[in-house]
């Protein structure tokens, strides 16, 4: 027992799936200029990821106004062999706090939308697996 | 067809009639085969070939920028800027509208050269 408790400042609801539902985050983005990305957008949780924000490359576009120079890009290895990733600079507001962040989308492919452990490790989350909530916590 | 262009640097338009007569092409012919090869040519840069050249061009001079974000739109060094809130300002100046631009924090982006984990990631493999 550490004796540690936590304050919830706000919970998400699981994301039903198939056999067993998964925690989400929800988050405003903007790009370098300012502007907001038109929807709230839903990101898996998955600490199988290295990176920060994966978004879909129609996603993408709208932050590559703040792109990283391409030596600069990510390469990961997966299941599939290693895929090339574009990163841009973004920021990212959850909960009324704004930081700033990765985003990222493959070269080549589709992407997808998920949130892993580079800016994972910046927050505090419980995910209460019971209730199916995943809380941002202080 | 008839072709009225304004607004023609005088110079540029003095040099390209030169450069015309020295190849043997009247006007129109030396105007019909630079649009061709501007055209053809599958060296019409994208912007993220610009901005990534220009970027290059100005490498050496990063260290001086160190903790600043430096910028590159439009095949240009743009300038470095203490705040996201200046790059945006500098960026929402510029025209035509921007569609890519690099934007880099010296000294705080990393370069990762290792491959990093994406554990049983796998995403649908269509040209982008």
């Amino acid at each position: 027992m550490v004796g540690r408790s936590y304050r919830a400042r706000g919970c998400i609801k699981y994301k039903s799936s198939i056999l067993a539902p998964y925690p989400i985050l929800r988050m405003k983005l903007y790009n370098v200029l300012g502007e907001e990305f038109p929807e709230e957008l839903e990101f898996p949780i998955d600490t199988g990821y290295e990176g920060s924000l994966m978004l879909q490359r129609r996603d993408y576009e709208f932050f590559m106004v703040g792109e990283l120079p391409r030596e600069y890009w990510r390469t990961y290895k997966t299941l599939v062999g290693r895929i090339v990733m574009r990163v841009a600079r973004a920021i990212a507001e959850i909960d009324n706090m704004k930081f700033e962040v990765y985003v990222e989308a493959p070269y080549y492919g589709y992407g997808k939308r998920l949130i892993g452990r580079e800016i994972l490790n910046k927050l505090k989350l419980v995910l209460d697996g019971p209730r199916q909530e995943c809380c941002l916590v202080d | 067809m008839t072709l009225v262009v304004k607004k023609i640097d005088e110079r540029k338009l003095r040099e390209f009639k030169a450069e015309a007569i020295r190849r043997g092409l009247t006007l129109s012919q030396a105007v019909e085969e630079a649009i061709e090869l501007w055209l053809s040519n599958s060296a019409l840069l994208s912007d993220l070939d610009v901005n990534n050249l220009a970027y290059i061009r100005f490498k050496k001079n990063l260290a001086e920028y160190k903790g600043k974000y430096v910028v590159f739109a439009l095949g240009s060094f743009i300038g470095a800027f203490e705040s996201l809130e200046a790059v945006a300002k500098a960026l929402r100046r510029l025209r035509p509208k921007l569609k890519h631009a690099i934007v880099l924090k010296v000294g705080y982006d990393k370069k990762i050269e290792e491959e990093l984990e994406w554990w049983g990631g796998a995403i649908e493999l269509e040209a982008a």
